[in-house]
């Protein structure tokens, strides 16, 4: 037994023995195929570390990223050969066939500078140049950028993200533009705004072809999807913009749309997105109640000597009798009508997009379609939009290439009153809380109230929708037809209809449904044909020099006209019911203008560090007076690319820098076509005869502003450019500035009249700073820009400060002080005893009385300074990007707020109020209540005084988008998806601001482009910006 | 191979730089009418003189008439807000929309005038129009917006001192030839004399009838002239000179008085008109600034009423027939108010010169001066007995003392232009003439505060240019 046992125990000693020698082995084999790692480091030429470099073994799973070292390891590698990939940014992409062995394996990696980093292009006019090779102040943004936030027209997504370009986004209102001002302004009575560029043509962008009803002007960007830009380019001096001649003066802004590319599959590239929000006012008005506004009215009643009660307006007047007085107001006191309320909700929003992109050997093609429609928060107004685009390229031969691009877009903005026009506006102002909405019958609901401001009846009765056809299409064929020798014909035709079509109906008009309503068509029919020609020769004489010579010439030629339509007796609008009989039917003139160049562009580069460009243009436009036909811009700049001299080649700290400089002649020809001639009107008849009259003088002399510029440029990149740094300072010293109409004495007789007269010197410094603060799993991005403006008018001519208008008659142009210097009288303090404002007089002295002679300039509108921060964080799947964008100095005229905060009138006015003098000894923000301006020392109750100037300065949370990347592993599982991103985005979220109105970011309706120019941050019952939060999924197949 | 190249590169870039044509921007906007092709006869010169007429009609259609009011007594405050209410405290600042509105309306006619006459040099031998008459209209039409402005931007001319005595009084930008150059304000003494010379010129230049005028008098003739001419005196204290010029038109004139108690009663041929701005129909309404703020038959409540103070002149004399053309609206209730039923028509002629005003100018210059005093008598009796129907005791016997016709022929006055824009300016004429008034001022206001002067739109308000100084009186 014993034997046995001993036999067994052998035998099951040696089959476990032989088992636990098995599993061990196994197990030693599996430790030792699993247990090796690849190590290494990863290093640039100058045999510092690459932090961040992505490694990766090809197809597998498994990469890591290097540390602060430049050394990595990739754990849990099998024995085996491998391919592995060691990317960065900014370095090219490097690949290693490695095979690991039971020590695993180690590999030093050098990744050579990216040259095509360098080498990445950038749009110029009339050609494209290497990032390395500009000479001029270039800077470039991606089309992407601009879709990660909802904004009512895509060059509002501009801001807060490159320096020099300051962004002031519309009000609220749906469609609404931005003002866009690059470099500060340096124009009166001329457009103030860059040249808009798609594709090369410069494209249709007059803001004041509809003019400025219902709180904003038409913005003829808003049918531009920015889903369809690929890059957008910004010429910020004359080294850059020069080569646009008389029109390059504010800068010019390039966009380049999408192209056909090969995808990663075999398959094209489909991208599809949709985003859905809300929109609601970022601030509401504070209005009074019926009970506040009685209460106050009374009081300044009886602040005013008056007994018994106060007279109401609409019901009662000052010369009532007490009986009638009281009765109006005991009719007031049973209304309480909150109108703010009644004209804003919560707007919705959605957009969908959908785009295919591939490409061939022959043919490249991308097509996109959206649509989207944006509600805003005021009752009644939205912006919709179905844009299609097709981008083709035809390789023909390898001599010649087509291309074509086309879109086609069609806008519907459904407008509602408001600012100065009603609606809100109203609600901010003249419909009173005691005014009902509707009066009569048993229920007292039977018809509207109209014995005073009542904005539901528009907002329910009138039909306005404005609808805007816009198609951009062009051609180019590049022809190359012997080695270096480069041509670009392209033909490319713009047309812009924008049908405004208004309908009043019976019970708007206050007439018998019998007699019908009525409608207005104003249609405006703008085309803009373009062509131009360039032919590029490159010559290299050695390996060290390089020339390029390009001479282009382009003509470009915009006719518009204006019909205006008006039916009787109508049930609805021109697109809803095509008018019996017109009762109106009239051709305008339209804003015609064309323009002939000739211009051309030298390059050289030595040694591929240093580079000069000498630029030359001449426009002849029909927009010149006869004795000043022709414009010649011309413009030189250089730039050094000192990180490739020997002694910085190898700096550890110092990657890259570069030195530019540009001077030159650039100009503003932003005016309208007809203004240098002499015109008649026939429009009429006096009892029944003829009439024929002239409308503006001829002035053969005007001509074009002409801008001297020059700029000096740093940039710098740090540490591999973890760092990186853009520094210019520019001086723009400006001659022959426009004045516009409103400058010339009315005495003259004369509606228009426009004459250079002016002159401005326009400074300032811009600063902009990259850095990537995290590098590897955990990426942490930030990007800031600032510039500050040093702007002053030197001379307006014989023009009295007063001969040009800024708006609302707060800004004028002061010599020795910026465009959009507010001109108003000094208000000191409420007087403790009296409770009445106290002004100052020109010497500074305290007088009771408001006098417009002693108005002085109190600071500009114009910032100090601006700019924005981008904070991108990511890991893994997730990025969360924080844009703040902030504006330092300047001022704020709030305009409506002398009759909010003033005189007791017929306007409602705001709990503001509250802190108001009531008895001697009051230390008070407002005066004793009066209904009589005389007791503000005043003859009107529009006192414009420095009481409701503010500081402009916040920083705003513009932008907070929140993202999720599906990752590889999940994205497999779903067949035939390539990416799917989920993004949840927040609009103006947070504000830090002093100012105690609605939102501190204005632009508003403006009359002109003078009062564009001189007026933004001067709100009159402006809506504000909206807040908007969204879900946005983007899929790509 | 080289050579092709080159040649190639070279012809290529010469076609480029010399492919287009700068004639390619002379290009004419479409729908825009330029000198070329809008005036090429004396046809069309006539068509600039008739917008000349045009653009007064405008004006004068009732909106500048209202603001002379808006400056007197005769408007009850109810609805008076904005722009308007500047105007009714006499505090009209130079940013005021509505008053530029109308200074460059007014000016605009000075414009188009003064354009016609450079064409007149140009077209002198088109035998199409008589020069001399467009040319005698031109200046009656610049006189007559010279002197509406004068009216409502200067003080009048008078012996009584308004300003500093050393300073020269001022009055209004005369414009006599069309240019974009500022112009600064002659003195009032300049500006009487710049509006007396160009209708002494048209009353020379105009004929007796005008070819155009059939029973209307829509175009200046000569007898428009002298009527100006006459006011023109008579509103700066010239009354000798306006005795002239009315005994010449009055005696040599074959005008008669309307029976119409109401001056805008023309539905039928109205025969005192001397001259008028015509309104073709409902959609040609040349009142349309009367009718849209007084009319009272279509509304509850007229837009602008008659003041207290004004409706209790008017009652004060029961047999004036003129009340009639009051409507007292809520009758005894707390909230009774008054309209004016003389505008009470879907559209009217506006007159501006009417053989009315011509006897009572006269009859008032008469008695200033103390002369030919049973005329002065006879003319106020020509309006009493219209105004009282033939009611013999409220006639002047002739020999009353001038004093009394003097009272008499402004009590008149008051009455038959009641909201017509006259009450204002002959408040102001008569101080500046150095007469006390009973009372001396004018809704607090007297005759030489600022406050009865518009501020010059600030855009007029060049270097050199001198502003009127806001003064309010209420």
């Amino acid at each position: 037994m014993i034997v046995f046992c001993e036999i067994l125990q052998k035998q099951i000693t040696k089959k476990m023995k032989r088992k636990l020698l098995l599993t061990l082995i196994s197990f030693y084999l599996s430790t030792q195929i699993f247990a090796q790692s690849i190590k290494g480091r990863v290093e640039d030429e100058k045999k510092l570390p690459i932090v961040g470099a992505t490694v990766i073994i090809e197809g597998t799973k498994k990469g890591t990223f290097t540390d602060d070292k430049g050394v990595f390891e990739i754990k849990d590698v099998a024995i085996g050969k491998y391919k592995v990939k060691i990317s960065s940014l900014g370095s090219n992409t490097g690949y290693r066939e490695i095979e690991v062995t039971a020590n695993g394996a180690f590999i030093n990696v050098l990744l050579k500078e990216d040259q095509k980093k360098l080498d990445e292009v950038v749009v110029v006019g009339y050609g494209v140049q290497r990032k390395r090779e500009v000479t001029g102040a270039v800077a470039q943004i991606n089309g992407k950028a601009l879709n990660d936030m909802p904004v009512p027209s895509f060059e509002a997504a501009l801001q807060g993200k490159l320096a020099g370009v300051n962004v002031t986004t519309g009000s609220g209102l749906a469609g609404s533009g931005a003002v866009v001002r690059i470099r500060g302004i340096a124009s009166i009575g001329a457009g103030g705004d860059p040249l808009y560029v798609i594709d090369g043509i410069p494209i249709t962008q007059d803001y004041f072809l509809n003019g400025n009803g219902g709180g904003m002007n038409n913005n003829p960007l808003a049918s531009i999807n920015p889903n369809d830009i690929e890059t957008i380019d910004v010429l910020k001096d004359a080294g850059a913009s020069a080569i646009y001649g008389s029109r390059g003066a504010n800068g010019v802004i390039l966009i380049t749309t999408k192209r056909g590319k090969k995808g990663s599959k075999k398959t094209p590239t489909i991208n599809f997105s949709s985003t859905f929000g809300t929109s609601q006012p970022t601030a509401l008005p504070n209005m009074l109640n019926t009970q506040q506004y009685l209460q106050l009215r009374q009081e300044a009643w009886e602040n005013d000597g008056g007994t018994g009660h106060v007279w109401i307006p609409g019901y009662s007047s000052a010369q009532s009798s007490a009986a009638a007085r009281e009765a109006a107001y005991n009719k007031a006191s049973q209304n309480n009508t909150d109108w703010v309320k009644l004209t804003t909700r919560l707007g919705f929003k959605q957009n969908y997009d959908l785009s295919i992109s591939d490409a061939y050997k022959k043919v490249n093609y991308y097509a996109g379609l959206s649509y989207s429609n944006n509600e805003s928060y005021l009752v009644g107004n939205s912006y919709s939009r179905l844009a299609g685009r097709l981008n083709l390229d035809f390789n023909i031969s390898k001599k010649i290439k087509v291309s074509t691009n086309s879109s086609l877009s069609q806008g519907n903005n459904y407008r509602v009153n408001s600012a100065w026009a009603g609606g809100l506006g109203s609600a901010m102002s003249t419909a009173l809380p005691i005014y009902p909405t509707k009066v009569g019958g048993a229920n007292g609901d039977s018809t509207y109230f109209r014995n005073g401001d009542n904005p539901l009846i528009a907002q329910e009765q009138k039909i306005w929708r404005v609808g805007e056809t816009r198609a951009i299409n062009n051609i180019a064929i590049d022809y190359n037809p012997i080695k270096n020798l480069y041509f670009r014909g392209q033909g490319g035709y713009d047309y812009m209809q924008l049908l405004d079509d208004q309908f009043n109906s019976t019970k708007l008009l206050n007439i018998a449904d019998s007699i019908g309503g009525n409608a207005y068509r104003v249609g405006t029919y703008t085309n803009n044909l373009n062509y131009f020609i360039t032919g590029t020769y490159n010559y290299n004489p050695n390996d060290n020099s390089k020339f390029s010579f390009m001479l282009g010439n382009e003509f470009q030629k915009s006719t518009a006209s204006v019909r205006t339509q008006r039916t009787e007796k109508t049930s609805g609008t021109f697109y809803e019911k095509e008018p019996d009989t017109l009762y109106q039917n009239q051709v305008a003139p339209g804003n015609a203008w064309a323009f002939l160049s000739y211009f051309s562009r030298l390059n050289y580069s030595f040694k591929d560090k240093y580079f000069a460009q000498v630029i030359l243009r001449a426009d002849w436009s029909s927009r010149f007076g006869e004795n000043n036909r022709v414009a010649f811009m011309p413009a030189v700049s250089a730039s050094w690319v000192i990180s490739e001299e020997k002694f910085l080649r190898n700096n550890k700290t110092v990657s890259y820098l570069k030195l530019r400089a540009s001077a030159g002649r650039s100009g503003n020809s932003n005016i309208n076509g007809n203004a240098r001639f002499l015109t008649y009107n026939t429009t009429g008849n006096y009892n029944g005869q003829p009439i024929t009259y002239p409308t503006q003088a001829a002035n053969p002399n005007l001509r074009w502003e002409t801008s001297f510029i020059w700029d000096a440029g740093v940039e710098l990149g740090l540490f591999n450019d973890r760092i990186f740094t853009t520094v210019d300072y520019f001086d723009r010293r400006v001659s022959d500035v426009i004045i516009e109409g409103l400058a010339i004495s009315p005495s003259t007789g004369m509606d228009n009249y426009t004459a250079n007269v002016g002159k401005i010197t326009n400074r300032g410094l811009e600063f902009g700073i990259k850095t990537r603060n995290l590098v590897g799993k955990f990426r942490w991005n930030t990007d800031f820009n600032i510039t500050k403006i040093w702007n002053t008018i030197d001379d307006i001519g014989a023009y009295s400060q007063d001969a040009v208008g800024g708006g609302t008659n707060d800004t004028r142009p002061i010599i020795g002080s910026p465009i959009g210097t507010n001109y108003l009288v000094r208000f000191s303090h409420i007087d403790q005893q009296t409770g009445l404002p106290v002004y100052l007089d020109l010497n500074g002295n305290a007088t009771s009385k408001w006098d417009i002679a002693n108005r002085v300039g109190v600071g500009s509108v114009l910032p100090d300074a601006s700019g924005g921060m981008t904070n991108t964080f990511s890991y893994k799947g997730f990025d969360l990007s924080i844009l703040f964008n902030f504006v330092l100095g300047g001022n704020i005229y709030e305009s409506s707020a002398k009759r909010q905060l003033g005189v007791v009138s017929d306007w409602n006015m705001r709990t503001d109020l509250f802190d108001r003098w009531q008895k001697p000894g009051d230390n008070a923000q407002y005066a004793r209540l009066t209904l009589n301006e005389a007791n503000y020392g005043s003859n009107t109750v529009w006192i414009n005084t420095t009481q409701f100037l503010h500081d402009a300065t916040f920083a705003r949370l513009r932008n907070l988008t929140l993202a999720y990347n599906l990752q590889p592993k999940a994205i497999k599982k779903l067949k035939k998806v390539r990416s799917v991103r989920l993004a949840i985005i927040a609009t103006n979220l947070l504000t830090f601001t002093k100012y105690s109105g609605l939102d501190p970011e204005i632009a508003r309706d403006f009359e002109n482009a003078t009062d564009r120019n001189m007026s933004p941050n001067i709100t009159y019952l402006t809506p504000p910006q909206e807040r908007t939060y969204s879900f946005q999924i983007n899929v790509g197949f | 191979m080289k050579k092709i190249n080159k040649i190639t590169t070279i012809l290529s870039f010469i076609i480029i730089g010399f492919s287009s044509c700068t004639s390619w921007t002379e290009i004419k906007p479409e729908g825009l009418l330029l000198e070329d092709e809008a005036v090429t006869s004396g046809q069309d010169v006539v068509r600039i003189v008739n917008s000349t007429y045009d653009a007064l009609a405008n004006r004068l259609n009732g909106t500048a008439q209202i603001y002379n009011d808006l400056l007197g007594d005769e408007l009850a405050d109810f609805n008076i807000n904005g722009d308007r209410k500047e105007m009714y405290t006499r505090g009209v600042i130079p940013f005021n929309s509505s008053s530029g509105d109308n200074y460059k309306g007014i000016y605009r006619c000075v414009f188009r005038a003064n354009t016609c006459l450079d064409y007149i040099q140009k077209f002198d031998n088109d035998s199409i129009f008589n020069k001399n008459i467009l040319e005698g209209e031109i200046k009656f039409i610049r006189a007559l917006s010279h002197f509406e402005i004068a009216k409502l931007y200067a003080h009048p001319k008078g012996s009584s001192p308004l300003v500093d005595a050393n300073a020269p009084q001022l009055g209004i930008p005369i414009r006599k030839v069309v240019t974009i150059d500022p112009v600064l304000r002659s003195t009032i003494n300049g500006t009487y004399d710049a509006i007396a010379s160009d209708l002494i010129e048209a009353i020379a230049l105009l004929p007796i009838a005008h070819p155009l005028n059939t029973m209307k008098k829509a175009h200046a003739d000569k007898n428009s002239a002298k009527a100006l001419l006459a006011k023109v005196y008579f509103q700066s204290n010239q009354y000798q000179k306006a005795i002239d010029v009315l005994n010449d038109l009055l005696s040599n004139s074959s005008l008669q008085l309307s029976d119409s108690l109401n001056h805008f009663d023309n539905k039928s041929f109205n025969k005192e008109y001397l001259f008028q701005f015509v309104s073709t129909g409902t959609g040609d309404n040349r009142a349309s600034g009367y009718t849209g703020n007084y009319r009272s038959d279509n509304v509850a409540i007229p837009n602008m009423q008659i003041s207290r103070l004004a409706y209790n002149y008017m009652i004060q004399d029961t047999s004036d027939k003129r009340i009639d053309l009051i409507k007292v609206i809520n009758k005894g209730k707390p909230d009774e108010v008054y309209g004016s039923a003389k505008f009470n028509y879907d559209f009217f002629d506006v007159p501006y010169l009417l053989l009315t005003d011509m006897y009572l100018m006269r009859a008032e210059a008469l008695a200033i001066t103390n002369q030919n005093l049973s005329t002065a008598a006879s003319d106020v009796n020509k309006i009493i007995t219209r105004s009282y129907r033939n009611a013999t005791a409220k006639l002047l016997s002739g020999s009353e003392l001038a004093d009394v016709i003097k009272f008499r022929v402004r009590e008149e006055r008051r009455r038959e232009f009641l909201l017509e824009g006259d009450r204002v300016q002959t408040f102001k004429r008569i101080g500046a003439n150095g007469e006390i008034q009973t009372p001396n001022t004018m809704r607090n206001a007297a005759f030489n505060c600022n406050g009865l002067l518009f501020s010059y739109p600030q855009t007029e308000v060049t270097i050199g240019f001198s502003q009127n100084p806001l003064q309010t009186c209420n």
